[in-house]
């Protein structure tokens, strides 16, 4: 029966809805998605999503979606059985790893109690071999240089000792210029006072291995000379006042107090020591000054080398 | 003594926050213990000040100057010159001659300056310099501050505002010092010790070495302590942990509060979209600022804003020494010289 006026459809059938299928994915497809399956969309319409267009059939559409799914959800499915097979043959291998190294050790201990000595196991030797380099590698800088290849090139570690304890460590970065053979300077942490830049520019680039040995020794010394200002300092604190040094503690000046015996009054005097050279741990330059002129000077200076003596040996 | 130095100390003292004063008069070292118990604290500033002008007045060395040495420390800006070597190794330094050499030279240009001279104990020669002209006193409250290192080619300025005797003051310390000549380096900073450890490398680098010592990797036992927070992304974090150990070291860094990159650049986008007409080099400044740059940077990558590793142009302040860049056109480096 027709109404006039306005036509409202009712959706009346004698059919029920047709029945979805239980794993029917949740309508949220991206829209390129959907558009794939569409022919030609024009480009120029606005992106507007308009779901479901009018010109197609919804529930074939859907019949679509839903088997895509299907062989989605089958895959996956797939990939899982996959997955837990290969986890169950991982833990079987596992397994039987640990059964044979048991039975292993058992037959080693057998053969050991009949007095028969068994062949090495190739692995474990070549795993004691790689442990020995290691600790070699660790151990190497107790020699003075070390190194390591790296990404860059090559860092060079200088560990500066005194008198049998480590010091600082120094380090370098090296890196080869093309296939010339020749090193440059790249990173450093040497202190400026070095005259680092300088020996490079000599050195380096003809005879890389004296441009370490002559670096070797500069930094060696001076961490000498600076320890030893430091020791004199601590076991002496009321006797010896450091009146002056310099960044290279190559020029130092004191001022010394000292008990003298006969009578019980302290003398002072001054001395100053110079290294001209600055690989050298001895002083080349000694001049000492007391307070009273010329007449204590014999005595002052007995006293003088007792310190140089303590200085020797310590 | 002098009526301007008195003047100067009780200045400087009453601006001294009361609870400061205490440790500030100590660390000056200039009176002595016995003469700072007798200081009653607890009185007025203006008080305590015209005590301390009178102990003061009993001592007759010259280093009062450097009283407000440790109040200005860190809110100086302070700048980094570089002096080069004539070509001859010097054998020893001579700190006598130095100061003679020093004061010399400013003397015979100007008169009416002061300039006094302390030795700390690593090293460092603090040289304070006031300056005045012909006709003034000098200026007690604007001085200059000269750090030298005997035996390094680095000196370290903090200039006053009076910039126009900065170039006597680097001719004398290239005579004093024996040097053939002195340069400004693109590095500035508030913090004296930051720039001494740039410049000196003494900051933590990243050096390969085979050390017993165990890389510190990221710590998971303590950012695990609760188990049953379960980090998802642990490879990624690592790997992010690790490059960023490589370009910024271990350690604590050297204390920057900017770092300034001028740009000379053209601009390079998609031809299509053309976005300038004109084929010109594209000019702005960008700056990056913070009460510590260094650590900010170094942070920026765990915390996700950036991606690891960061930007050559940001790791390599502390290796290149400088913090403010010039960018221009890539030739062979991008940097100027």
């Amino acid at each position: 029966m027709k109404r006039k006026g306005k036509r409202i459809f009712h959706w009346v059938s004698s059919q029920k809805f047709p029945d979805f299928p239980k794993f029917l994915p949740s309508l949220t497809l991206s829209m390129q998605e959907f558009f794939k399956f569409l022919p030609e969309f024009p480009n120029f319409l606005p992106k507007i999503p308009r779901f479901p267009p009018k010109t197609l059939n919804v529930l074939a559409h859907l019949e679509l979606l839903e088997a895509q799914h299907r062989g989605w959800a089958e895959a996956q499915e797939r990939q899982e059985q996959l997955q837990e097979r290969e986890k169950f043959l991982k833990s079987r291998i596992q397994e039987l790893r640990q059964r044979r190294d048991a039975l292993r050790e058992k037959v080693r201990q057998e053969l050991g109690n009949l007095g028969i000595a068994s062949e090495p196991d190739p692995r474990e030797v070549l795993e004691w071999k790689i442990q020995k380099c290691r600790e070699l590698l660790r151990l190497f800088r107790l020699t003075g240089i070390s190194g390591k290849l790296s990404p860059h090139g090559i860092s060079l570690s200088l560990h500066t000792s005194f008198e049998g304890s480590l010091l600082d460590s120094f380090h370098l970065e090296l890196q080869e210029r093309g296939d010339s053979g020749r090193f440059w300077l790249c990173r450093h942490s040497v202190p400026p006072f070095i005259p680092l830049e300088r020996l490079a520019r000599e050195l380096l680039p003809r005879n890389p291995r004296q441009f370490l040995g002559i670096l070797c020794r500069h930094l060696n010394t001076f961490v000498g000379r600076r320890e030893q200002l430091r020791k004199l300092q601590e076991e002496f604190p009321d006797s010896v006042q450091v009146l002056s040094q310099n960044s290279l503690c190559n020029f130092l000046s004191f001022r010394y107090r000292i008990p003298a015996e006969s009578s019980g009054e302290f003398q002072e005097f001054r001395a100053q020591l110079r290294y001209r050279d600055p690989t050298g741990t001895r002083p080349d330059d000694v001049t000492a000054v007391t307070g009273d002129g010329e007449r204590g000077i014999v005595g002052i200076l007995g006293v003088f080398w007792e310190f140089w003596d303590f200085f020797e040996n310590s | 003594m002098d009526e301007t130095v008195a003047e100067y100390i009780r200045r400087t003292v009453l601006k001294m926050p009361r609870d400061e004063i205490k440790m500030m008069l100590q660390k000056w070292g200039f009176l002595s213990e016995a003469q700072l118990q007798t200081l009653n604290f607890h009185q007025q500033k203006d008080n305590i000040s015209q005590e301390v002008v009178q102990l003061c007045e009993v001592n007759p060395l010259n280093s009062y100057f450097f009283l407000d040495n440790h109040i200005y420390q860190n809110k100086r800006m302070w700048s980094v010159y570089q002096m080069k070597k004539s070509g001859e190794e010097e054998e020893y330094f001579d700190i006598a001659d130095f100061k003679k050499k020093f004061k010399g030279r400013i003397r015979s240009a100007l008169k009416n300056v002061t300039i006094t001279f302390k030795e700390y104990e690593d090293n460092a020669i603090w040289i304070r310099v006031a300056w005045g002209t012909p006709h003034k006193k000098p200026n007690q409250y604007k001085p200059s501050y000269v750090v030298y290192h005997s035996q390094t080619p680095y000196v370290f300025i903090s200039a006053s505002v009076l910039k126009s005797n900065l170039p006597l003051l680097c001719q004398a310390l290239i005579v004093a010092s024996n040097y053939r000549d002195i340069r400004e380096m693109e590095l500035r900073s508030h913090s004296l010790n930051s720039l001494k450890d740039i410049v000196f490398k003494r900051y933590s680098q990243n050096f390969q070495t085979y050390s017993p010592k165990p890389v510190q990797g990221w710590n998971v036992e303590a950012e695990n302590a609760d188990r049953r927070i379960v980090h998802e992304n642990r490879s990624v974090k690592e790997r992010i942990h690790r490059l960023n150990q490589e370009s910024f070291g271990c350690g604590p860094q050297p204390k920057l509060e900017f770092a300034q990159y001028r740009l000379d650049t053209m601009f390079k986008s998609d031809p299509k979209m053309d976005v300038l007409d004109k084929k010109e080099p594209f000019r702005c400044l960008v700056k990056f600022s913070s009460p510590h740059l260094l650590e900010s940077l170094k942070s920026l990558a765990p915390l996700g804003m950036a991606d690891a590793p960061l930007s050559p142009l940001l790791t390599c302040i502390t290796h290149k020494a400088r913090n403010y860049f010039k960018i221009r056109e890539k030739k062979e480096s991008f940097v100027s010289p």
